[in-house]
């Protein structure tokens, strides 16, 4: 083999090694939500769980077959699967709103049924406990709630608020289900 | 003094095949397609045409991450849960089977609430498709919201795992509904990115894909 073509061999063999090192780095970046999203905080219940601008507090958290709220002629009955959780939130540095989700395996499920939904951005320093209810498929042997604050982009769209920390806290269970939780009773309780 | 050599025959110059016939059939395959693909441009041919599906009632379409079985469409006057609507407005619902096959819940739209006067019936929300599963088009409409019928509870979202059946309602002009519309029911193939807008993940409609189920103009009330 001459020089000349040693030389080349060479460079085609550095030149695919590049390639294949750019190729690899680049599937290692992280997108956009990794670099912005909230970092991940774990905490268990009853523990104080803080990050970067909330805190949560689960106070209490049971299964039930039947959730209801009102009274007389408004009592709405919803039976189905449920995990209701009494919980706290607070903010620590900016007024904020939060949202919940509860995790069960690979399903991430929101409420409707949120005594958080209809609060304005909450000051920092003032714990609010409500009440939360997840309808499920089925009852879960074990599911994580995940708590974030929520920021209004530009579009005056709801986004996860950068930068910022989600609590994760895993939630079990041991016993038969409540045949009936009274989600008002349950967010009283919980004050 | 020996003779000449006698004069060689001359021979005609051979001719050439034509270029086609000295073409390997590979290469002509190719400049046909070519040929066939330019017309076809120079036509308008090759703009991209809507992928529509046809449902009818019962049948059940795939969105991605939803099966939607429309099951009836009615008219009505009131609707519980509702507020009422003004003389010049009504509800239309739509009923359908929705299963949900999405790890994450997919939002059904934002619904604007009855406040019993003509504007419940203009158009607020407009027949282009969006980011939403279902979209009614053919008349002017504000869609209302969607109730599951299990436990009548109003829905948001369409919950991970989950089969109900759901009444979605708009509010449509009554006068509308005299005419002979055509009303269609579209369902646009649904996709879950990283927004580009947002720092979000969120669901995305392709407007070019998407299932049609006519609604009959003259609807049962």
């Amino acid at each position: 083999m001459t020089a000349g073509t040693l030389g080349r061999a060479v460079g085609a063999v550095c030149a695919a090694g590049l390639l294949l090192v750019a190729a690899l780095l680049w599937q290692q970046m992280p997108d956009k939500l990794q670099s912005w999203g909230p970092i991940p905080v774990e905490a268990n219940v009853g523990e104080r769980a803080e990050g970067r601008n909330l805190a949560v507090t689960v106070l209490s958290t049971g299964l039930a077959r039947e959730v209801t709220f009102g009274s007389g002629e408004d009592l709405v009955v919803l039976p189905g699967f449920w995990v209701v959780s009494v919980v706290s939130y607070e903010t620590l540095l900016d007024p904020a709103r939060p949202r919940f989700e509860l995790l069960v395996r690979d399903r991430t499920y929101s409420t409707y049924l949120s005594g958080f939904e209809k609060m304005v951005n909450t000051q920092p320093g003032f714990a609010q406990r409500s009440v939360l209810a997840f309808e499920l498929t089925e009852f879960p042997g074990q599911a994580t709630l995940a708590a974030k604050n929520v920021a209004t982009d530009r579009y005056g769209g709801d986004v996860d608020a950068p930068l910022d920390s989600e609590i994760r806290i895993p939630l079990s269970w041991s016993g038969e289900p409540a045949r009936s939780i009274d989600l008002d009773a349950a967010d009283v309780a919980g004050r | 003094m020996t003779d000449p050599e006698p004069a060689k025959p001359s021979t005609p110059d051979p001719v050439k095949p034509s270029p086609w016939r000295r073409m390997p059939l590979s290469r002509l395959l190719t400049v046909a397609v070519a040929a066939i693909l330019g017309v076809a441009a120079l036509f308008g041919g090759l703009r991209e045409a809507d992928h529509v599906k046809p449902v009818a009632f019962g049948d059940t379409y795939s969105d991605g991450p939803l099966r939607i079985t429309p099951k009836l469409a009615v008219v009505v006057d009131e609707l519980d849960g509702f507020k009422p609507l003004s003389a010049e407005c009504r509800f239309l619902v739509v009923r359908a089977e929705v299963v949900s096959v999405a790890p994450v819940a997919v939002p059904i739209g934002t619904g604007w609430p009855a406040e019993s006067t003509a504007e419940d019936c203009s158009d607020r929300t407009g027949s282009t498709i969006v980011d939403v599963p279902l979209v009614l088009r053919g008349l002017t409409t504000s869609f209302a919201g969607a109730r599951r019928v299990r436990g009548s509870a109003l829905a948001e979202t369409f919950e991970p795992g989950f089969t109900d059946e759901f009444d979605l309602v708009w509010m449509v002009p009554a006068a509308e509904l005299e005419q002979d519309r055509k009303i269609e029911l579209l369902m646009p193939r649904m996709e879950y990115i990283v927004s580009t807008l947002q720092l979000d993940s969120t669901w995305v409609a392709d407007p070019d894909q998407y299932g049609v189920l006519p609604v009959p103009v003259g609807v049962p009330r």
